[in-house]
């Protein structure tokens, strides 16, 4: 290198740059290390070679046998994982199966633990930031956390079940206080945090948000606003209290579904007052995060059933267990075994946050859930001091305070980011509409988490033991599905059901000012819709209306899911006397749809009776003529009945189209299919008409030209009918999220069997359905197999993340082990055991 | 290289490895000393940058190693994950601690007290 100094001096300034690059390049990367960039986590700590992101790996499967003294325990506990990923927790008293059960599911679901306690708290923002605030500020409007906090505020804390929740809470923390740095999940690591502790009462939360999830709907809103434009007598019939066509869950002693068809009400003026209710509504349900509705439930839904030995081929009773939910990576589930000696031996999935086996069987007894869905929600119009602060509302002609209470939203850094003052009346939370204050009662402000009434189960011992143990369940209610090894099969819709003043009817919403609107109590449990030993020798439930009305007419809900489900599986199960586990599993997955053997006839009746018919609307008949009526993944017709299905509520509903709304009247606010097909029975109902056109459309016209629209739809967005661009599974695919939605951690694009109204429905977007699936065959061997879609891992980096979902979209389940002691497990099936032995 | 040599850079890789397992801000720190500690070896920095970066390649080996095919699968993710790829992650990874062990020790070695003069710290 040319230089103009002398030697020394040339070295000198080479040494002093080397320096000052040392300083820059030691300053900048601790810099750029340490600090977080965008969405990029911080490098530092990410990028670590020994415990950074990359020592998930090393710890994604455990092997061996490894040892660990925890501070609580009574005894050792032994946890014997199997080839599936499952723990077989093995203790000498519950309370240490508990804290063995915390500390299991915080060693493979941790991150999820934190997320669901949150979102029941609303204090999800302090972990996600802002754009989780909305989410945050309904959760506690709502009073999620308030009536969580409420209930274990009041709990007797020696009760079973609080103590259960801090063994539990205890198994958690001791996994965070002791987990390795290498452990540390994979959404810490990109979000900058540690876990925080887990607190008893957030089980409470965990119980509180699914409430949200599975009863947190108003049927009120659709009524009012089909009333605001077609008027009252019209909506009672689009939006009826009893769904017109009866499949119940207690058999009312039909051998098939009733259709109750009753000409609909021609379309009437609009109704004023109604659309300002329905605007002062909006506003309230806004606030409240209110669901539009339950929707048809078409898309959506869960089912259970029970066979009684009668009719299984093997003599004995058999249950299935299938509900749906959202899908989530990791899912909703953990699959569990606990043994207690003399006290329990029960299996199947838990909750993380919450002890117990939510959804299983023991040695004796086998249980499921599907939503009761009804209504258990009301909003009231309260008359307020001041509109803009209130202190005090009007009850009975004086005024009473209100109680405030103020919720403050942090960020991660712990920086304010909003404050709200949310005001309760003595009903509920309270909120702004547009035209005043409507507070909110709901019955899952009553529920009673310390009285453990998931745990009372796993001990039960017979149908009637179960029945016992779950007869104060408070919410959501669910239909419960039981058999026993003796072979008693039962059903109830258990949940707090409330009774409401004047007509009971809660699809209104009710003035504030008087007390006279209160609820005046629940129902008592001898009206809950139930069933035991039936003569047809089974029980099935697929979130339909519970109960014939004509066997009991009180209100338990209204806009009710449209029964194909509950019809599909109930013709499979009458015309199968000798039904078999592998059928059970079979039917989990059926191809079949009573939806549409009920159209299908009727679009092609339409077809051939318009003569002339075109070349397109010959065509689209044809290809409809050719359909099994089966959602197979290989099918390339279901594609052509959907569309026209579409394009038929689209027409038939144009009157339920708000002035300016663009969005049509599909989706949650239009009837129900049930309806629909009601309809279908009235060829010269005015609700034919397409308003939108200058003739008069009758019903044969209207659905011949749904037909033809939805095969020119058919054609323009997936090619000609038999180019491969018509098959199923291009279609109608499962989605399964990552909890943060994170792409690459996720399961997208699955292609499964199923459509609307069969048996494993699929929605429009894919992101909700069968989050578990299982049978049972009960006797003095019991023999179970399940499958959820997902793993049992919550790290990535272990083939247990996502392992189940190609068994499971493939309507696949696997044998599950069921040992009764550490000895009783096949040893090529264990893949890892962890003795918890008492800290000294 | 003498057995000696090799036997010592063998002890600065172990003690990178240590400094890693502790934290990532550890190297710099391990770094700064070894280069502070007037080293019986020539261009001590440089030294410090490879047994650094052999700490960090044998950590990662070790991981995957230990973690079989998960070691992969999380690669894949992560290459879906990240704006680059995994083996450019993995490369920046071992390229981390070799520049922050290079650049301490660089610094530790100049900066010590004693020092003479900058031109005699060698790296």
């Amino acid at each position: 290198m040319a230089t103009f100094l002398p030697a020394p001096e040339s070295s000198m300034l080479r040494a002093r740059l080397r320096v000052l690059l040392a300083v820059a390049v030691l300053v900048s990367l601790s810099l750029a290390l340490s600090r977080r960039f965008g969405p990029l986590p911080i490098l530092g700590p990410f990028l670590d070679p020994a415990n950074g992101v990359w020592a998930l790996a090393r710890v994604a499967d455990p092997a061996g046998t490894a040892r660990a003294r925890m501070p609580g325990l009574g005894a050792e506990v032994r946890i014997v994982y199997d080839d599936r990923g499952v723990p077989h927790i093995f203790a000498a008293n519950e309370l240490d199966a508990w804290r063995a059960l915390g500390y299991a599911v915080a060693r493979d679901r941790l991150f999820q633990l934190e997320l669901t306690w949150r979102a029941g708290a609303g204090r999800l923002s302090e972990l996600l930031g802002s754009r989780t605030l909305e989410a945050d500020r309904v959760a506690r409007r709502l009073g999620l956390g308030w009536s969580a906090d409420r209930a274990m505020a009041r709990a007797d804390t020696g009760a079973p079940a609080m103590r259960a929740f801090r063994a539990y809470a205890e198994g958690i923390n001791h996994r965070i206080a002791t987990m390795p740095a290498a452990a540390l999940p994979l959404e810490y690591r990109l979000l900058g945090k540690r876990p925080a502790r887990w607190e008893a009462e957030y089980s409470a939360y965990l119980l509180a948000r699914m409430g949200y999830t599975l009863a947190y709907w108003d049927p009120a809103r659709h009524r009012l606003r089909a009333a605001a434009l077609v008027g009252e007598e019209a909506a009672d019939a689009l939006f009826p209290l009893n769904s017109p066509i009866q499949e119940p869950i207690q058999p009312n002693g039909q051998q098939t579904a009733r259709f109750d068809f009753r000409p609909l009400p021609p379309p009437a003026l609009p109704r004023p007052e109604a659309e300002t209710l329905v605007r002062a509504m909006h506003q309230a349900s806004i606030a409240f995060g209110i669901e539009d509705g339950a929707g048809d439930g078409d898309g959506v839904g869960s089912n259970n059933w029970v066979v009684g030995p009668r009719r299984s081929a093997s003599g004995r009773a058999l249950l299935a267990g299938d509900p749906h939910l959202e899908l989530t990576l990791p899912s909703i589930w953990y699959e569990a075994h606990v043994v207690v000696p003399d006290s329990l031996d029960v299996a199947g999935v838990t909750l993380p946050g919450s002890p117990g086996i939510t959804i299983g069987w023991n040695r004796d007894v086998a249980w499921s859930f599907t939503n009761t869905g009804g209504d258990v929600l009301d909003l009231y119009l309260e008359t307020v001091d001041d509109p803009a602060r209130p202190t005090r509302y009007r009850l009975d002609g004086s005024w009473k305070p209100l109680e405030a209470r103020r919720e403050v939203y942090a960020g991660p850094d712990g920086r304010l980011l909003a404050q709200d003052t949310v005001y309760f009346t003595h009903r509920g939370p309270l909120m702004p509409g547009e035209r005043g204050w409507h507070s909110l009662r709901w019955t899952l402000h009553d529920i009673r988490p310390d009285r453990g009434d998931f745990l009372q189960l796993n001990a039960a011992r017979s149908v009637g033991d179960w029945l016992e143990r779950w007869k104060q369940f408070d919410a959501p209610a669910q239909n419960g599905v039981v058999a026993d090894r003796r072979g008693t099969i039962a059903v109830r819709s258990t949940g707090l059901h409330p009774v409401r003043p004047g007509d009971g009817r809660g699809d209104v919403v009710r003035a504030g000012d008087s007390s006279g609107s209160d609820w005046t109590g629940f129902l008592p449990l001898e009206y809950y819709p139930f069933s035991l030993n039936p003569p047809q020798g089974f029980l099935a439930s697929a979130n339909q209306q519970p109960v014939d009305p004509r066997v009991n007419a009180r209100y338990f809900g209204a806009q009710w899911p449209s029964p194909w489900r509950a019809m599909r599986i109930n013709a499979l199960l009458r015309q199968d006397s000798a039904v078999t586990p592998d059928a059970m599993r079979r039917y989990q997955t059926d191809a079949g749809n009573a939806r549409a053997d009920y159209f299908v006839p009727a679009f092609l009746s339409a077809a051939a009776a318009m003569e002339p018919a075109d070349d397109t609307l010959r065509m689209a008949a044809r290809l409809l003529a050719d359909w099994d009526r089966r959602y197979t993944r290989e099918n390339e017709r279901a594609v052509l009945f959907e569309a026209a299905m579409d394009a038929l509520a689209e027409a038939v509903w144009d009157e339920l189209i708000a002035p300016g709304d663009s969005s049509g009247p599909r989706g949650g606010a239009a009837p129900s299919a049930a309806v629909l097909a009601s309809l279908v029975h009235d060829s010269t109902s005015r609700w034919w008409d397409d308003q939108r056109t200058p003739e008069r459309e009758t019903r044969d016209v209207l659905l011949a030209r749904s037909l033809r629209m939805g095969f020119l739809a058919t054609v323009r967005v997936h090619g000609a009918p038999d180019a491969g661009g018509w098959k199923w599974e291009r279609i109608r695919t499962a989605t399964i999220n990552h909890l943060l939605r994170i792409p690459s951690l996720s399961a997208r694009q699955i292609p499964v069997q199923g459509g609307n109204g069969t048996l494993s429905p699929s929605s429009g977007n894919g992101t909700h359905g069968a989050s578990w699936r299982m049978v049972v065959e009960l006797g003095d061997t019991l023999r179970a197999s399940a499958i959820y879609p997902g793993g049992q891992s919550g790290n990535p980096a272990s083939r247990r993340y996502d392992d189940r979902i190609p068994k499971w979209a493939a309507g696949e389940l696997d044998s599950v082990l069921f040992p009764a002691t550490p000895d009783a497990m096949p040893p090529e099936r264990v893949t890892s055991i962890l003795i918890l032995r008492p800290a000294r | 290289m003498t057995p000696h040599r090799a036997g010592g850079l063998l002890l600065l890789v172990l003690a990178f490895a240590a400094a890693s397992w502790i934290g990532w801000w550890m190297v710099p720190a391990a770094a700064w000393l070894w280069g502070a500690l007037r080293p019986p070896m020539r261009r001590p920095a440089a030294t410090a940058a490879v047994a650094a970066g052999t700490a960090a390649a044998a950590w990662l080996a070790g991981n995957a190693l230990m973690g079989g095919g998960s070691f992969s699968l999380l690669n894949g993710r992560l290459s879906e994950l990240m704006p680059v790829s995994a083996p450019v992650l993995l490369t920046v990874a071992v390229l981390v601690p070799v520049l922050l062990a290079w650049s301490a020790a660089a610094l530790g070695s100049a900066l010590r007290p004693g020092t003479p003069d900058l031109p005699q710290s060698n790296s």
